[in-house]
């Protein structure tokens, strides 16, 4: 219990150096949104409108650093993470509020349906050396080599295309309207069959090699062969003694793939213009869009640090050796 | 001379197959008796944990049973060849009829589970009728049997001290009142007053219980008092077999009087400590005849070139037996 609570207290303190960061750098970049829409526009936009945009995007109040550091805290408590400039005048909340569940619907899933499958395939590899699953474990690290973007474009190349049954962007019919019935549901799931197939193609053969080699370790030690001396059956051992310690690196490992589920998968939602986070993360980079990119910065860094306390808690509960008494 | 419980019949072990393979254990005779204490003692390399996985069937690949029977008699029932179990069967035979403590007294029990798990899964296994208080209650005997108190049931492997560790692996030995139990270097790991309370107490349970041991190790001081008789092994053979006492007052072979040597006595007159010259054979490359001859200081003209065979060394004692051409056999190994 005194562990967590420190663990909690530690991740509290990272959490405000994170925010306060966050705050700071978009500030001292050089350059403004006004400044990159009078560059937009050459120089043809006269005095009185760049002040109106200032009074605008509120970058006309000479508050100082500090105050604005004060006021930005006494937002983010209240939930209010300013207006995106981008989507004018929608506040930030919202717009990330959008998009949200189709990052975490699309990443989310395959990260954990990625983690189960190749667990598991981990598992028989590692306790049935030499069998077929084994015979996959090149095929599967040269995929995981390769970065998803780019195997989001070959399979846009080879699946997607006028009359394919795989839209090539998107992440649903355009003209449907987002809600839970029978257009929208089978055109999302359609839409995100190829992204989806290209996360977990690259992504499952870390864990099936990660755990085949843990169980291959796993296996060799004393408790094993004294399992085995038991008469304990061959399942009893594969699952409750192999497989039980050989998850511990693996889950750890899962944890923090959750936290970078936000955040982690921007190339495939650009590649695929999918409307998760990181395809909005990557609009508003491009315009100068600080309150957006703040806010995405400030989910992503809260799911890391949420992820990296679930991480510790599940190697609590998992490892005994963790917990003191 | 009393019932036999385990018979081992010409067993050999390899490491690997074909002309690369590594003779481990060569034909190995030996046969244990219901409720005697077996010393089987040897430099490392010589392959005593290795014989006793191989009869075990535990041995890691690429350690392979190439020939041999194993033979155990059941209280009741005729006897069963181990090696030639079907898997099912086999797994029935573990731990039920013979149990085996490792060499390894901090990693033989799994760190994520607590003892209690440990020892009920294995009641479980054999007895799936037991209930779970009846099991409960067992293990609780078990414990308390080894002199450790109940509430450490819900204790974790990593709460426990060493000793206290080895003995929750000997009362897990016993959890199923096994015919044999084979101790593989059962206090190696342990310091030396936890290693006389440890053989203090299982010596104890060998009284009240009447198991067999079939106990390994190099420490022949250890055997010579703990065991009833007590086999040499060298080069993967048994090379001196004889009643604990008799073989630590006249030892025939000059390996076992070399072993003898090399520790100091625990009680009688002072010796001097000469230890054995030269090194253990490389399995890969075995001298020809007696593997010993290369070290041995009393070598003569057969023994590099013809292969002593165990047997008795003289007729009118038929419960020793020496492979050695200074005391040829004259009638061959006592079953």
């Amino acid at each position: 219990m005194r562990f967590l609570l420190q663990r909690v207290a530690f991740y509290l303190f990272t959490a405000w150096a994170a925010i306060t960061l966050n705050f700071f750098i978009p500030r001292m970049v050089p350059g403004d949104p006004v400044q990159s829409l009078i560059s937009r526009n050459q120089g043809r936009i006269s005095a009185d409108a760049i002040a109106s945009l200032r009074v605008l995007f509120g970058l006309d109040s000479d508050r100082n650093l500090w105050e604005q550091y004060v006021a930005y805290w006494g937002q983010l408590l209240h939930g209010d993470l300013g207006l995106s400039f981008t989507f004018f005048p929608a506040p930030v909340s919202e717009v990330i509020g959008n998009s949200l569940p189709w990052t975490v619907g699309l990443v989310g899933v395959t990260t954990i349906v990625s983690f189960l499958l190749g667990t598991a395939l981990g598992v028989g590899a590692g306790w049935r050396r030499g069998s077929w699953i084994d015979g996959l474990l090149p095929a599967t690290t040269f995929l995981s080599s390769i970065p998803y973007f780019w195997l989001g474009l070959v399979a846009i190349a080879l699946f997607a295309g006028p009359g394919s049954f795989f839209p090539s962007s998107g992440g649903y019919e355009p003209g449907l309207v987002p809600a839970f019935d029978a257009y929208f549901v089978p055109s999302a799931l359609q839409h995100s069959i190829l992204p989806a197939a290209t996360i977990l193609v690259s992504s499952m053969s870390g864990w099936i090699l990660s755990m085949r080699n843990m169980m291959v370790t796993v296996a060799s030690e004393d408790y094993i062969t004294v399992a085995h001396a038991k008469g304990l059956s061959e399942r009893r051992v594969a699952l409750s003694y192999a497989a039980r310690n050989a998850l511990l690196p693996n889950v750890s490992g899962f944890a923090l793939s959750l936290g970078f589920i936000v955040g982690g998968t921007l190339l495939v939602e650009i590649v695929f213009s999918y409307p998760g986070l990181g395809f909005q993360l990557f609009q508003a980079v491009g315009s100068k869009d600080y309150p957006l990119m703040q806010g995405i910065f400030l989910i992503i860094t809260i799911s890391v640090l949420v992820a990296n306390l679930l991480a510790d808690v599940a190697y609590l509960l998992l490892d005994p050796r963790t917990r003191k008494s | 001379m009393s019932d036999k419980v385990l018979e081992i019949r010409g067993l050999r072990v390899d490491y690997g197959v074909g002309a690369e393979a590594v003779h481990a254990v060569r034909d190995v005779d030996l046969t244990l008796h219901r409720g005697e204490v077996l010393g089987l003692a040897g430099e490392s390399g010589s392959g005593k944990s290795t014989l006793a996985y191989g009869l075990t069937r535990l041995l890691p690949p690429p350690g392979v049973v190439s020939g041999g029977q194993v033979i155990y008699h059941p209280v009741d029932g005729p006897p069963v060849d181990v090696l030639t179990l079907s898997p099912a069967r086999l797994r029935e035979f573990r731990w039920a009829e013979t149990s085996i403590v490792f060499q390894g007294a901090m990693n033989s029990l799994n760190p994520v589970h607590k003892v209690s798990t440990q020892l009920l899964d294995v009641i479980r296994a054999h007895e799936p009728k037991s209930t779970a208080a009846g099991r409960l209650a067992r293990a609780r005997d078990l414990l308390r049997l080894v002199g450790i108190a109940a509430d450490r049931l819900d204790s974790y492997p990593h709460q426990l001290s060493g000793g206290m560790r080895q003995r929750v692996m000997i009362a897990m030995a016993l959890a199923l009142e096994p015919q044999v139990v084979i101790m593989d270097e059962p206090t190696t790991a342990l310091d030396v007053v936890m290693q006389r309370q440890i053989l203090g107490q299982l010596a104890e349970l060998r009284e009240r219980l009447g198991f067999a041991v079939l106990f390994i190790t190099h420490d022949l001081s250890l055997l010579v008092e703990f065991s009833d008789r007590i086999a040499i092994m060298y080069g993967g053979r048994i090379v001196e077999e004889a009643p604990a006492a008799r073989l630590y007052r006249e030892p025939l072979h000059p390996y076992t009087e070399g072993l003898l040597h090399s520790f100091p006595a625990l009680r009688g007159p002072r010796r001097e400590l000469t230890g054995i010259p030269g090194s253990p054979p490389d399995l890969r490359a075995m001298p020809s005849g007696c593997a010993f001859h290369p070290r041995c200081p009393k070598a003569f003209d057969p023994c590099d070139e013809r292969l002593p065979v165990l047997g008795a060394p003289g007729v009118d004692d038929p419960t020793r037996a020496v492979a050695c051409w200074l005391h040829p056999a004259v009638a061959p190994l006592p079953r």
